[in-house]
Formats: C-alpha cells, structure tokens, sequence
C-alpha cells in the first residue's frame, strides 16, 4: 500500500536541478493535506475526502488507474506510455483508503505522454517524465472527450468538437468551449508511480450558459 | 422498472411579476384543454407542431406570399444561453413560453416580448450534454411542462413559473436523458428518453398531469416474453438502443399515439443480430394503457446510426384513386414512407419513394414496405462501408410541414452527403459513457461528398423540397449551397413556407405552391428553432428562435474540412427570440 507521506519525486528533482516551483510543490504536498485540499478539493475539506473517498476530487499522493484496454486496472507509471500515442482513461487512486475515485464522473481523467521538450513551461512543470494528466471531462458540456489528433499533439471531444492543446495546458484551440482543459499537476513516487501533486488546476467539467 | 424520484425543487425563478399585458393573460389564463389541442384556435400555437397531427400548419392568413416582403422584426428577446435553440415558441392567447438549452423556460408577452417568468433548472454538475438542447414545453390545463436533460420532466404554474412537480424518469449517470417536447393527452404527459449512442434501452413513459405520477411505463424494445422479443439474439435487446427523443403525433379519434424510435445500439448490425424490434421504427400506443397496438419498422437491424424518432404525420392522401387515412415520414434513411393507419392500431405500408441519394438499399418489398440490403453498403465490425445518405440520413430531426391547402409535404432533406465507417470489436459498456462500437475518430472522419459533387463549384447540400403525396411526386425544390441546412418549417395559410437551418444566420419565406424564396432576414445566429405563427389583437406575429450548436454545430465543422477554405462561415452562438410582423402592423 501506497504511503500518502511517501516523498516524492520530480524529475527535475532527480535531476537534482533547484526549481523553487517545485520545491514550493512538493513542500505543500509533504506539508500536510489540509493545505492542498484547499487547492484540489473545490470546496471539498479533507473530512469529507476521507470520509466520500470514491467521490472525493484527486489529492495530492494520488495515483491513478487505467481502467480500459491492454492496461486496464494498472495504476499508471511513465514506462507504460508510448510517447505520442493515444491517450488511456483512468480515474485517480486513494492509496490510504485503497480506493479508486470511480463514483465522481467530474475525476475521469486523459492520461498521456509526449515529448517534454515540445511542451511549453507550464505544463512541461506539471508533467513527469513526459507523462500529463488532464481532466477527461470536455469544458463546453462535459461529454467525455475520446478524439486524439496525434500530428497536432490535440485532445478532441466528439460532442461539438472543441480541441484543446495538450501541449499547452489544454489551451482552447477551436470549437464551442471557452476554458482550458483542467490538469492534475504530476510527479513520481519513489516507486516510479505517478501521483497527483495538486488536485485539477482548475473547476473540471462544463460550463453553465 | 426505476421508479420516479421525486426532485427537491431545484428551480430558481428569476424574474416574477411585470406589469402590462404580460401580467393580464397570466392573472387570465386560459386552461389548455384536449378539446383545445385536437381543435387549435388559429390565433394560438399551443403545442410543438401547432396540431395533434404534426403538420407544423398555422391557418393564419394576414402575412402571404404577396406581402411577406414587408415583414419586420417587432421584438426580440436573449435567452443567456448557447448551443442549440431548437424549441418553438409557443402562444396561449397572448402568453408565450419557449424552452432553450440548460432547460430554462421563459414566459413572456407575446405581443411585447416583456419577461413574466423565467425558470432555470439547476443540472447535475456532472451531467454530460451530448445534446445540449430541448425541442420545446407541453402546456395542458393550468401547466407547462418540459423534460430534461438529466431525464426528467418538470412541471410549472403556467401563471408563475413556480415548480409544481419534478420527476425523474431514467437516470442519467446510466446514459439517459431526455431532450423531447412533450405530448399531452387525456391527463397525461408523454416523454421518452435519448441515450442510443450509451447503450440504453429505450421507453416512453405517461405521467399524470396533475401530479407527476407514472400512469404507465413502454419500453421500445420487447422484454422476454413480449412479441418481437424474439427479433433479439441473447442479451442484446438490454442494450439496444431504440431511444424515443421526438414527440409523437396523435389521433385524438383513436386514441392512439405514434412514435418514432431511434438507432440499434451499438452501430454496428452483428452486434445485435435479428430484426432488433421495435428500433427505427414507429409504434402506435394505446394513450390509456401504452400499450404497443401496431407497429411498422422502416429498416430492420441498423447499421447507418439512422434513427427513425421523427414521428410520422397524420394525414390524409389519395393513393390509387383510393383514399388512405395516412401516416408519412421522411426517413433519415432517404426514402419517402407512405403508410396508412388504423382505428385499432396496426400500420400497413402503402409505398416508399427516395427523395435523396440513397445507396443502401438494394429493393422495397411492395406488400411490406421491407428493404433489402446491399451487402457492400452495409457497415459492420471490423468492414468499413460508403453509403448514403450520411449518418445523419435525409432528413434528420427537423420537422417536415404539410400544408393542407397547397396539399403538399414539406421537407427539409440533405443530399449530396454519405459516411463511410466501420466498427471495431465493442469492450464492456461502462454506464454513463459511449457505447458505439465504431472508433470515436472514425465518426469524426467519416463523413463524404456523393462521387458526383464538384468541389470547386458550390455544392448544393440543404434542399427544401415540396411532395405530391397523391402522386408520390416531388413538385419543387430549393437548393441551399454549401452550408448544412437543420431548417424546421413553418407552413401557414397566406401560402407560404418560413425556415432557417443554413450557416448564413438567414431566416427566409418561400412561396408554399412554386418554391420562390421571397422574404429573408439575417438573425444574430443559426435558425434551428421550429417556427411558429400566432395573433395578438388582431396581428400575425411569425416567432422562431436562433440559436446554432448541436448536430447543424457538427456538421459545419466536418465540412469545413471538405470544402475550400473561407467557404464555410463562422457561426456565432447565442440564443435569440425574434418575431416578425407587417411593417403596417407593427407598432
């Protein structure tokens, strides 16, 4: 079983390269949950992510679980991902309470990994070892997004064709939705899991009007 | 069976009380009654298509063919939202209620456009919105009524807009939803449920207009047990599809109303081996009981993803110098189906007549109405196929108009389009998510231009056509070029036609007996809205609202990508009421 207070690891950080960004991170996570829930949980405390697990949005420590095709049920490792290649769908995991986070559609995520060097600052920041984690959930009307254009490096919902930039923080590139693809910023534990730093960047999910 | 949930009250009513007329009709309302909708007042549009029978008629005479040039805007009125603004307005003696995607309803001054009321339904934050829209309300006695997305219906205080009960009647984290008008008869309030692409298993359900309560739950696909369960192979019937997202048309008579269903699910035909009763079909059901008395399935065991939900029209045609008491429908599979009702409810085939490219179907059989296939034609697993029409077929839910003075049937067809797709081997069903069968980027890629289109030239796409049905002969059309065309009609007695539909934000009039387009007036977005005509002191007011999103969304932007660029016109959103009148008239 996973330990929430298992350090953990960035790339940059097995660099040994000094990233104040990172340290920042990774001092919030190792900090305490209290702290970080207030980031990830949406109005969500951690009495209730403890006491709703399988509801409850990503926590920092998280890992995340593959829940479709060759790698299902695997709980997600760089190696596992070829570079540039479709994404695979998953949900974060509960280490402490041994649960994935299945029962809130809002948790689904995209999981891939692209060539760091091609990312811009931001989200090369929120990756590790190339891998990205990005809210499944379209930001226009929530339809779970299943269209990967692999030239363009672009995630694309099927509903009303919004495309978001995965290279880029999930940028808007075209289509009806108006706000970026949430992302749960990532590092590795020491295990060589990826875990979730952060909660998602940002509300996922679509929009009201 | 689920039961009904009720709903705590998630409504928040914004605006209440303005003054004027608004505040007059509403003190005064006027109860829809059975009698009311079987016999529509002219100056009234008290239901979707105006009448029980479906023609999308109005007898009003005040705007023609002669004068429509000088036809107006008099009002006009923003909904606050985007995506498809679908729904008709619709009048009680001077008091209008339209519906608009995020299932709000507004109650306003129809001659005015002032607000009385405005409802707005808190959604689930997790809802997905494949189809972000609602086709329009049901009013019956002192109520509006709306299904909605997260599957359920709502009822409102036509005078307040205070909810006076909320049901839920499938759920949506299981793929259901529910984007229909409603149909209102003898008590009750009609609904059906959407979800064939997420591996549902269709029904239509009765409430009690009065109080929410389930008067009686039909599933549009046979339980074991029930006739047509056998057109079935192992548990796929659990599965498939046959979904119910357009209100039926009723004969108030025979007490019997008819019902379009939806796709097989999955797409792909072997998965669901058999005839796959009663999917891509219409059913007649008892209004009392819902009970299945009749039933005819335009095309048995899907593999186009072409539903069949548009319900067909009441009306009566001559064919063989015999008259038919008749139900017509323009197939999403391209062919013209001529059928004919009965007191009791079963449906005989009369005849089947193309009115697009169609390339599916090798035969009609002449007693039956059942078509054979070409096998070369027919998407499968793992065997991709070229057919047409596309996915979206002739003519997909926009509703057609029948026009009992001209005696000609209106359509608003797509031609020129065909998909090519197959599927891929299906993995478990997860509730709440796609349930295909064929690759998401496979539908996103595949849909084509007929071999015979010339893309430097413009392509006629949309195609507003008029049909004989004595004569099983189309009379005229209208070519709309390069533009996806998803254009409700109107049709009214100064002999005129009124639809929207295409990307240039236009909304026009066209001459009802020779197809001249003579009137058009370019809005703030697409008109996707069902058009519909009433009076208010003595003026003919022409209501629609534009609003673009939602399939005329996605298939603008497929053919922005088969067409030279700076062809294909931005569309911008955002949900508009308009209404028009004589310029003389208006004040």
């Amino acid at each position: 079983m996973h330990d929430r207070d298992t350090p953990v690891v960035r790339p940059a950080d097995r660099n040994e390269t000094a990233d104040p960004v990172n340290i920042v991170r990774r001092e919030l996570l190792i900090g305490g949950a209290a702290v970080a829930a207030s980031v990830a949980g949406f109005g969500i405390d951690d009495a209730e992510a403890a006491a709703k697990p399988d509801r409850s949005p990503p926590q920092p420590g998280d890992r995340f679980q593959i829940i479709k095709g060759d790698l299902k049920d695997e709980f997600l490792r760089a190696d596992l991902l070829e570079v540039g290649a479709r994404p695979v769908e998953g949900f974060p995991y509960d280490p402490v309470a041994g649960v994935i986070r299945r029962r809130n559609r809002l948790n689904r995520v995209l999981m891939l990994r692209l060539d760091a060097s091609e990312m811009d600052e931001p989200t090369r920041e929120r990756s590790a070892d190339g891998v990205l984690v990005y809210s499944a959930l379209c930001t226009h009307r929530s339809c779970t997004i299943k269209s990967w254009k692999a030239e363009e490096r672009h995630l694309r919902c099927h509903c009303h064709l919004s495309v978001f930039d995965a290279l880029s923080e999930g940028t808007v590139m075209s289509g009806p939705a108006r706000r970026q693809l949430p992302m749960v910023p990532v590092g590795l534990d020491d295990e060589g899991f990826v875990v979730a730093l952060e909660g998602f960047t940002r509300k996922p999910g679509g929009a009201k009007k | 069976m689920r039961s009904q949930v009720a709903r705590s009250l998630c409504a928040t009513l914004l605006a209440l009380g303005v003054g004027g007329v608004g505040v007059a009709n509403a003190a005064e309302y006027n109860p829809v009654t059975d009698a009311r909708l079987t016999n529509p007042e002219p100056q009234n549009w008290l239901q979707w298509r105006g009448n029980y029978e479906g023609w999308g008629h109005s007898p009003l005479n005040q705007i023609t063919a002669d004068n429509v040039k000088d036809l107006v805007p008099v009002w006009s009125y923003s909904t606050g939202v985007t995506e498809g603004h679908q729904a008709p307005p619709m009048v009680n003696d001077g008091m209008m209620f339209v519906s608009t995607p995020q299932n709000q309803v507004i109650a306003l001054d129809a001659k005015t456009g002032t607000e009385i009321w405005r409802y707005v339904r808190e959604l689930p934050e997790d809802l997905f919105q494949l189809h972000p829209t609602n086709r329009g309300v049901a009013l019956y006695g002192d109520k509006v009524y709306m299904a909605t997305v997260d599957a359920g219906v709502v009822a409102l205080d036509a005078k307040t807009g205070e909810v006076v009960w909320d049901v839920l009647v499938g759920d949506y984290t299981d793929g259901y939803y529910s984007t229909l008008s409603l149909l209102a008869a003898r008590g009750k309030i009609v609904t059906g449920v959407s979800g064939g692409e997420y591996g549902i298993r269709g029904y239509i359900v009765a409430l009690d207009s009065e109080t929410g309560a389930e008067a009686w739950k039909t599933y549009t696909i046979p339980g074991p047990g029930e006739p047509g369960h056998d057109t079935w192979k192992g548990d796929s019937w659990k599965t498939g599809g046959a979904s119910v997202w357009m209100q039926g048309n009723y004969d108030a008579e025979a007490r019997l109303a008819y019902f379009g269903t939806g796709n097989g699910g999955p797409w792909m035909p072997d998965t669901r081996p058999g005839d796959n009763l009663y999917t891509t079909s219409v059913v007649a059901l008892d209004i009392d009981s819902g009970e299945i008395k009749g039933h005819h399935q335009y095309h048995w065991n899907d593999a186009w993803d072409w539903d069949e939900v548009s319900a067909p029209l009441l009306i009566d045609y001559e064919r063989g110098g015999q008259k038919v008491k008749g139900l017509v429908h323009a197939g999403r599979n391209g062919y013209l189906w001529s059928l004919e009702r009965t007191p009791d409810g079963p449906i005989n085939f009369v005849a089947a007549d193309k009115y697009v490219i169609q390339n599916a179907f090798e035969s009609i059989d002449p007693e039956t109405g059942r078509p054979t296939y070409n096998e070369a034609r027919t998407p499968g697993t793992n065997k991709s196929a070229f057919f047409c029409p596309s996915l979206w077929g002739g003519k997909d839910w926009p509703p057609e108009a029948y026009n009992p003075d001209t005696k000609l049937f209106y359509i608003p067809a797509h031609e020129n389009l065909c998909s090519e797709f197959g599927g891929a081997p299906i993995g478990e069903r997860e509730p709440g998510e796609l349930y295909i069968g064929v690759p998401i980027d496979v539908i996103l890629s595949s849909l084509r231009f007929h071999e015979s289109v010339d893309v430097s030239k413009p392509v006629p796409i949309g195609k507003l056509q008029a049909w004989d049905l004595d004569k099983g002969e189309m009379v005229w059309e209208h070519s709309f070029n390069d533009t996806p065309y998803w254009g409700p009609l109107l049709s009214t007695g100064g002999n005129l036609i009124f639809t929207g539909g295409t990307n240039d934000r236009m909304f026009r009039a066209f001459n009802a007996t020779n197809g001249d387009m003579l009137w058009e007036f370019p809005t703030n977005s697409g008109v996707t809205g069902v058009p519909a005509a009433y009076e208010v002191d003595g003026v003919q007011y022409i209501a629609v609202q534009s609003g673009w999103g939602v399939d005329a969304e996605r298939m603008q932007g497929l053919l922005k990508d088969m067409l030279p660029a700076g062809r294909i016109p931005d569309v911008p959103q955002g949900g508009v009421i308009w209404v028009f009148a004589l310029k003389d008239r208006a004040s």
